[in-house]
């Protein structure tokens, strides 16, 4: 591929689309450009488990049509994405990352498939994910996905492919699902820009559920522009969902370059500067802080003591609801399962119902700390992850202890669960890159329904910065 | 609090109609008393005081 192909796939989802609408670029030669990608990438990478060609080919000459005739073009006319394999397309199998839904094809797509279709983007296809979302999948079905910038690590997930197609431009915009952290994980491993929105802002109908009260879907893209407008695109109302607030959304592109003049921002004590936390993160983490200061944000550090017990909590409650929901094939089909999404149901299937009850109660505390700091403070900020991506191969190796357990599924999963156990919005956006050249991503976590200030903030601190710029070497 | 053994572990899933192999039997075992450590920490929290609802849209 030509280093102009290249550097095409690589240009932000909005230039991409105001250079169709200029008629400076083809639809049909951008949708080419990226197959070429996928082609040539993704047989290591494994970030997609089904390409739809033929009609992304198809849909691109009826794109480049619109644009002859002068027609009106939505905000993302001709621009190619691609959504993880947990929500429906017409026509496509919806795997959910699982052997047991090999054959299962969606007769109609998810509202939010609709609505970018509607905005003029093109399918090229669905993209791999942890088993049923759940994450900490050992036998990928579809491949095993690969970190772009260094394919012996993880992408993070479970939105393991969404992270991967932004990273490594095998699309211009991806949806991934971000239930404890699924969205921002593989953002921050791949380094790319994850928005988790405001649950109740995105319709969920056609996504395969995982838990009905912290499901949300959200953009992976390489830009905070990007998601923003991905992000106005796909929220709304929508009469099918009561979980869905029945409201038109806020704006979140009018003063999305507005800055952060006199914001105030909260560190989350807990993370930012916990033990667990890898040292170069916590270096790239007050290096942002400082960002922030130069910007004329107000920071502040404040504590959220209830913070470390989120996974636990988060995993309690989602993994219980998981496991309810697979009752009757954990007793039918159980080998069909990876060995490591069986176990965990298996396990969650055992927790009593008091215990269950008991994490909502504590949901309702942890809730209450994270949004009383938001009447404190207009944003919070923490490291997305504990560290950068790990090896493939420590997260295969069988788990030999309770103390071996709660390291691996509870201490990671406190950074992104405060703000999925508490509605609110979340982002993860590139802050740095370990000595060893894998991504960093910082975390910046508004109050509900104000994902216009989240993005207003990371948006800020990616143009103050030049992480973004960094693309990862072909593999 | 004890943890919990494996044959108490098998007894439990077989209770609920589910059939662990004897691998499976070790992580779930590791898996179910790392959880219910994690979770000894709630009683000492003022549960009571707040209602087990999930936000609303």
């Amino acid at each position: 591929m030509s280093a102009a192909a290249s550097d095409l796939a690589f240009t932000p989802a909005t230039e991409l689309a105001a250079r169709i609408r200029a008629r400076q670029l083809s639809p049909v030669a951008l949708v080419r450009a990226f197959l070429d990608r996928i082609d040539r990438l993704d047989g290591t990478l494994h970030a997609y488990i089904t390409v739809c060609r033929d009609q992304a080919l198809a849909d691109a000459e009826r794109a480049e049509q619109a644009v002859a005739r002068g027609e009106r073009l939505g905000p993302l006319h001709g621009v190619p994405f691609a959504v993880k394999d947990q929500l429906d397309a017409t026509g496509l199998r919806t795997t959910a990352g699982s052997r047991l839904l090999a054959d299962n094809v969606a007769s109609a797509d998810a509202p939010v498939v609709a609505r970018l279709r509607r905005a003029g983007a093109i399918l090229l296809g669905k993209l791999n994910l942890t088993e049923f979302a759940l994450g900490g999948t050992q036998d990928f079905p579809y491949g095993q996905p690969r970190n772009p910038w260094n394919v012996a690590h993880d992408p993070g997930g479970s939105s393991s492919g969404s992270g991967i197609a932004a990273a490594a431009a095998l699309a211009a915009v991806t949806l991934g699902e971000d239930t404890g952290g699924s969205i921002r994980s593989p953002a921050s491993n791949c380094g790319a820009v994850g928005l988790r929105p405001t649950w109740g802002l995105v319709p969920r109908a056609g996504c395969i559920p995982l838990c009905w009260s912290m499901d949300a879907i959200g953009p992976i893209t390489r830009t905070v522009e990007d998601a923003a407008v991905v992000l106005s695109v796909i929220a709304g109302p929508d009469p099918g969902d009561p979980q869905m607030r029945q409201q038109a959304p806020g704006d979140v592109l009018t003063r999305l370059h507005a800055g952060v003049d006199g914001v105030r921002i909260g560190i989350v004590r807990e993370l930012a500067t916990s033990a667990d936390t890898h040292p170069e993160g916590q270096r790239a983490v007050l290096a942002a802080i400082e960002q922030f200061r130069k910007l004329g944000a107000k920071v502040e550090e404040l504590s959220l003591p209830l913070v470390p017990l989120a996974g636990a909590v988060f995993m309690a409650l989602a993994d219980s609801e998981g496991a309810g929901a697979h009752q009757r094939w954990l007793r039918e089909r159980a080998s069909e399962y990876d060995v490591a999404t069986r176990r965990r149901l298996l396990a969650a299937s055992l927790l009593p119902a008091a215990a269950y009850h008991q994490a909502a109660r504590a949901r309702a505390l942890i809730t209450r700390e994270v949004l009383g700091a938001l009447e404190r403070v207009d944003l919070l900020l923490a490291p997305t992850q504990p560290g950068p991506a790990p090896q493939i191969a420590s997260g295969h190796a069988p788990v030999t202890s309770k103390a071996d357990a709660a390291a691996r599924f509870f201490k990671r999963r406190s950074y992104t669960t405060p703000f999925n156990l508490s509605a609110t919005p979340a982002i993860s956006v590139p802050c740095g890159f370990t000595t060893t050249g894998l991504p960093l991503g910082l975390q910046i976590a508004g109050r509900r329904y104000d994902d216009a200030t989240v993005l207003r903030a990371a948006w800020a601190y990616e143009h103050a910065t030049a992480w973004h710029q960094r693309v990862p070497p072909d593999p | 609090m004890n943890d919990l053994t494996p044959a108490e572990v098998h007894a439990l899933a077989v209770a609920l109609g589910l059939a662990p192999t004897d691998d499976d039997l070790i992580e779930i075992t590791h898996r179910l008393n790392a959880m219910r450590d994690a979770l000894a920490p709630l009683a000492a929290l003022p549960l009571d005081t707040v209602e087990p609802t999930p936000p609303s849209p």
